[in-house]
């Protein structure tokens, strides 16, 4: 065990870090709290191509890293959910661009949880036949997913902003994806991406380190792991878009428009203050808004922000209107807006207070501290980030992501005609 | 001034919630719709959204929304919000006392928020879940106020006037009871400020909120949807109040049947035959409902609406196992112990509490569910009254 260190947040409590020895880095926010929310990351994202390891190049199906993840609860003997419900834990997982993760939230000391935790992570002890239900109940997933019109909101924007067709796929694969997906080529990812020492194990809740970091080093030699490299492979991006300017037909009732940008990976700075721009230029407390929102430009429906992870992130403004083309107008006058100081503190200082209400939440503070980890960053880094935020800083970076290439979309509602 | 707080040092939050609790007769009052969201577009010394908007942004982004509930003959309407610790000083009191005893009205901004609601009304099939529930809701009611049909909800707004919000806004204030719950870091003494700031509504006992009663003729509603995948809901009443020992045990039937993946509706429909990816049960412990619900292709409602039905009757018969049970209990333990600390959960329980003359005792359900036996659970689901069948079903996929 390497021995862990206390790091101070700004708000006043302190995270410890430390590595198990051959196993995942650890991060532990201990608090008074009855109930511990934990957080195991793999680095493994939704969207990869191939992958190389062992001298060769496999690719890997859409959907196929989601797959993994919802399997993992099929054990020998059975719904391991079943098994922490015993404890009164409730666990689950989700997959994103980036990576995928699983979190687990009760009162059960940290003895009786993590033994479940390593086993739902570290043991792939699913079957050919749990392969094949587990696509069933995928494919109910998928048209449920169709469902929304954030899914097709979603599919038009990476259709007009990438060109790589595993960008611009779904997450969670197609029927056609997931067809090619078989057990050997899981067992082999769960292999490759999910040995512990790759992992990110985060606690919040009544702990106390050094009793969690021995239960976490004993816990790992029941596991034996062999050592195999493994590199992620996806074809470059190219900076141009595929078109810049893209109509189709969603499954909404209104029409929808988004103004979105295709960004360079995106470090904490640079996604928090383009967010502090939009909210100083498109907030609820801009003159801007006040005026649009009246001349029935936009509406409440108004959103922005960055999607898409990190590594392949956009920037989008989005939202419902009867007139796109005046929307595009409108939303295109207000980012053109000049950033003042006072606004720019002001929406800084919202930001920061949103961010640090939500480190209130056991479950959130676990996923934010995930996050800074997976991405290299400090915890709590967001704080003197948005504290220092000047106006010609933020400025600088927004207008930079804005002067790349961006595309604007619409969907018109399908049941008026569709295809205009 | 009613309500409670519930200090809980240490936290990075502050979170309270004001309601006027207010008895309504056979017909929705000219208003009621638009007034929490009206609420929002200024008073006398911040005229606008933007003003007040830009007061919460200057207080570390503090958050305030309208809020309105509606059970049966009783609505709760008002405004709910969070900020960080310290957040709720003067500045804060002086727009919450201006909004709620200098609110404009003003013709503008009630088109504005008309033409809005109207939108979010038109839309709301493009959220499934969210229409499935309201037309549920609209059923269940059967005619009665509570359950108002879209159609109506939309006639009502367009029909409100300033004089309707001027004449509803006074009503509130004189006529409904003021119950105000604040959790977090400093609830004490921003609970103790409150109550000198707030208009202090009528000081009279509420009528009780009793849960639906247990004689309903079951009905079995079928629509006509669109998109690829059906939804059901089975509604059954118990009877149980909210903050009785019987409506501990609905809680555990919940978490038996569907509350979690590892209730027997999860395993039996998804886990066991991979028809679906989201079902379960919910519970409203107000009305002392539960409902059953899934999400399923066309072909396969009939059969997992089976599978619902034999669940229950499995139950009925006895047939809980061991660990099941366990589970259960243990889940249900830990659930009340989150809401112990969760400021969301202890508003929502608070209000429950008050609505149904009840007091919060969660130090009761832990003992009770420290010697309750899968018999009494047994009795309760044998008193089930099926309220309602709903099926939305599937239309044309999007090629």
């Amino acid at each position: 065990m390497n021995p862990g260190h206390w790091v101070d947040l700004p708000w006043g409590e302190r995270v410890w870090l430390g590595r198990v020895e051959g196993g995942p880095l650890l991060c532990l926010l201990p608090r008074r709290r009855v109930g511990t929310a934990w957080q195991w990351t793999v680095p493994l994202p939704g969207r990869l191509e191939k992958v190389r390891a062992g001298g060769e190049v496999f690719p890997v199906p859409q959907g196929t890293p989601h797959v993994l993840e919802h399997l993992l609860f099929q054990k020998a003997e059975g719904d391991f959910s079943l098994e922490l419900a015993r404890l009164g834990v409730e666990a689950n997982a989700f997959t994103t661009d980036d990576y995928t993760a699983f979190y687990a939230t009760g009162s059960a000391p940290a003895r009786e949880v993590l033994p479940l935790l390593f086993s739902l992570v570290l043991e792939a002890s699913f079957t050919a036949d749990d392969v094949a239900l587990e696509k069933l109940i995928i494919a109910r997933e998928l048209a449920l997913d169709r469902d929304d019109p954030d899914h097709w909101r979603e599919r038009a924007l990476r259709e007009a902003l990438f060109v790589s067709p595993h960008l611009k796929g779904d997450l969670l694969g197609s029927r056609e994806s997931l067809d090619q997906v078989h057990f050997s080529l899981l067992q082999r990812l769960h292999r490759l991406f999910y040995p512990p020492s790759r992992g990110i194990l985060v606690g919040v809740g009544p702990l106390e380190p050094e009793k969690v970091s021995e239960a976490a080093a004993s816990l790992l030699t029941s596991f034996s792991w062999p050592q195999e490299e493994a590199e992620i492979i996806l074809s470059p991006e190219p900076k141009i878009l595929p078109v810049s300017a893209l109509e189709g037909s969603g499954g909404s009732v209104h029409p929808w428009a988004a103004l979105a940008w295709k960004g360079e990976p995106l470090d904490l700075a640079a996604g928090l203050l383009t967010a502090v721009a939009l909210e100083a230029l498109l907030g609820r407390s801009s003159r801007w808004r006040e005026e649009a929102e009246a001349e029935g430009a936009v509406d409440p429906t108004l959103a922005y922000g960055w999607g898409g992870g990190r590594r392949y992130p956009y920037l989008v403004v989005e939202g419902e209107t009867e007139d796109p083309h005046r929307w595009f107008q409108a939303v295109e006058e207000g980012l053109g807006g000049r950033l003042f100081q006072e606004e720019v503190r002001r929406a800084a200082e919202k930001i920061r207070g949103r961010l640090l209400r939500s480190f209130d939440s056991q479950e959130e503070a676990a996923s934010h501290l995930s996050e800074s980890l997976y991405y290299g960053d400090d915890p709590g880094a967001f704080w003197d980030l948005l504290q220092g935020a000047g106006p010609e800083e933020v400025a600088g970076l927004f207008h930079r992501v804005l002067a790349g290439p961006g595309a604007r979309v619409i969907q018109w509602p399908q049941r008026k005609g569709g295809q205009p | 001034m009613r309500g409670t707080f519930f200090p809980l040092p240490g936290r990075l939050a502050l979170r309270f919630s004001i309601h006027y609790l207010l008895p309504l007769e056979e017909v929705p009052p000219q208003g009621l719709l638009l007034w929490p969201r009206m609420m929002m577009r200024g008073c006398s010394s911040f005229p606008s959204r933007r003003h007040v908007q830009g007061r919460l942004d200057e207080l570390e982004g503090a958050s305030l929304w309208p809020a309105i509930r509606w059970w049966r003959h009783l609505a709760a309407v008002g405004l709910e919000g969070e900020g960080v610790p310290g957040f709720g000083g003067d500045r804060f009191l002086h727009l919450l006392r201006c909004m709620l005893e200098e609110p404009l009205f003003q013709p503008g901004s009630l088109e504005e928020e008309k033409r809005h609601v109207l939108r979010d009304l038109a839309g709301l099939r493009d959220d499934k879940e969210a229409y499935l529930w309201y037309r549920v809701r609209e059923k269940m009611a059967r005619g009665e106020p509570w359950g108002l049909p879209l159609e109506e909800a939309s006639r009502l707004v367009q029909a409100t006037s300033r004089a309707d919000l001027e004449d509803f806004h006074g009503r509130l204030l004189r006529e409904g009871r003021l119950f105000v719950v604040v959790a977090g870091e400093g609830a004490e003494p921003f609970f103790a400020s409150l109550s000198g700031a707030l208009p202090r509504g009528k000081d009279a006992p509420l009528p009780v909120l009793d849960p639906l009663p247990l004689d309903v003729e079951p009905q079995e509603l079928t629509e006509e949807g669109d998109g690829e995948e059906g939804r059901v809901v089975m509604v059954y009443r118990s009877g149980a109040s909210w903050g009785s020992r019987e409506g501990y045990l609905l809680k555990l039937l919940h978490h038996l049947l569907g509350s979690s993946p590892s209730s027997r509706l999860f395993q039996a429909v998804r886990e066991e035959k991979g028809w679906s990816y989201a079902v379960g049960s919910r519970l409203d412990a107000a009305l002392g409902t539960l409902s059953l619900e899934a999400t399923v292709e066309k072909e396969r409602l009939l059969q997992v609406e089976d599978i619902m039905v034999k669940e229950l009757e499995a139950l009925l018969r006895g047939r809980i196992a061991e660990e099941a049970w366990a589970s259960a209990v243990s889940l249900r333990r830990d659930e009340l112990r989150y809401e112990r600390e969760d400021l969301a959960a202890l508003l929502e329980e608070a209000l429950l509490a008050f609505v149904s003359g009840n007091a919060y005792r969660p130090q009761e359900e832990e003992e009770t569910l420290a010697q309750v036996r899968p018999e009494e659970v047994v009795t309760l689901a044998a008193r089930l009254r099926l309220d309602t069948l709903y099926r939305l079903l599937p239309g044309r996929a999007r090629p």
